[in-house]
């Protein structure tokens, strides 16, 4: 006890100091609309209680954790930006998957599809994205092996565009799923355009 | 503000923030166990440091995030991370976050995210995380909690300790 006295003396010292030259923090939270425009949710707490932020721009500010949260006021659109504008500008674009699709029982790419193609093609090098997927699927028509044939055919097809293209093959993975993802349900050997396809992800 | 009080209130927070440190040091080390990469820095600006361990080492596109690191920005800087759950967070200039947890596996369903802001502003844009488990996603700051449902969060903290 005697050997901890000082010690212990000398930490509330110190912390007093630190005490003596800092100000109390103030923390804002801000609920944004998200880019498809939804509003959600956010729970503020402190020690001694909650306030809920569900309106676009609604915002609370805490001085003091042993307080409530103040009541949520809206902030203008300017005043958040006065704040956050160089965090907003550098929060990246989630993943974006582009759908490719094909004529019938073949790995050559529909007309439209063509034209998607270049697309992705500008956006992974607007993105500088490293990290892209390449998924084959297959309608039903025929078995479930010619189907998986196909679908990694189509994968591949499309990744050796991208290749050829400049995207370098480290950040290209592919793989395929033959009929068991269709996007349109359809009974066994019904022809599904929209089901022959490949979804290029860009993350 | 009342004078007395606010002392009060200060020593308490640094006594709070002295244990929390503490424990953050002891306890910290030996959680930061996880080496798989949860996130991707997708933007850079500046000047920013990603501290694991007690190493801070400079961002760079395409660099990998684990969970336990701390992301630094310095003036004029900021980041932008993609997690593996599809959120997206950034920092602005002279900001600090310390990414205390990260889990995000399906088949275990195991989700949360908890990030703790020290100083600086932070943006995140939540992702499966949040549909998965509606209480996973918190931000920690030195006088609060948020916890964020399915939406897009802005949090600044001005006059945080550095630490």
């Amino acid at each position: 006890m005697t050997e901890r006295f000082p010690v212990a003396a000398l930490s509330i010292l110190i912390m007093l100091l630190f005490t003596a030259c800092s100000t109390p923090p103030k923390s804002r939270f801000v609920v944004l609309p998200s880019p498809d425009g939804h509003i959600g949710m956010v729970q503020v707490s402190t020690e001694a209680g909650q306030v809920t932020l569900n309106k676009a721009n609604a915002s609370t500010t805490i001085e003091r954790a042993k307080a409530p949260p103040p009541e949520p006021v809206v902030m203008a659109d300017a005043d958040v930006a006065l704040i956050f504008k160089d965090a907003l500008e550098a929060l990246p674009p989630g993943p974006v998957t582009f759908i490719l699709n094909f004529e019938f029982a073949t790995v050559k790419l529909t007309g439209e599809s063509e034209k998607t193609l270049s697309k992705v093609l500008e956006y992974i090098k607007e993105t500088g994205s490293t990290d892209i997927t390449v998924i084959g699927h297959a309608d039903k028509v025929g078995t479930k092996a010619v189907n998986a044939r196909i679908s990694s055919e189509r994968a591949h097809a499309v990744a050796a565009i991208l290749k050829d293209k400049g995207v370098a093959p480290s950040s290209i993975r592919t793989d395929y799923y033959g009929d068991t993802f269709p996007l349109v349900d359809t009974p066994r050997g019904v022809r599904e355009p929209l089901n022959r396809r490949v979804e290029v992800t860009v993350r | 503000m009342v004078a007395g009080e606010g002392k009060g209130n200060s020593i308490m927070r640094t006594l709070l923030l002295a244990v929390m440190w503490l424990l953050f040091v002891t306890v910290g080390g030996v959680a930061a166990s996880g080496t798989d990469e949860v996130g991707t820095v997708k933007a850079l600006k500046g000047n920013v440091l990603i501290q694991r361990g007690n190493t801070p080492v400079p961002a760079r596109i395409g660099m990998g995030v684990l969970r336990n690191d701390t992301l630094i920005t310095g003036a004029n800087s900021s980041l932008g991370l993609l997690f593996s759950d599809n959120s997206t967070l950034s920092l602005g200039a002279n900001s600090k976050m310390h990414l205390s947890e990260y889990e995000f596996d399906v088949a275990d369903k195991k989700a949360s995210l908890v990030g703790r802001v020290r100083h600086g502003t932070v943006v995140y844009l939540s992702g499966l995380i949040a549909k998965m488990n509606s209480d996973a996603v918190k931000f920690k700051t030195p006088t609060a909690i948020a916890g964020v449902k399915g939406t897009k969060l802005a949090i600044s903290v001005e006059g945080g300790d550095d630490d």
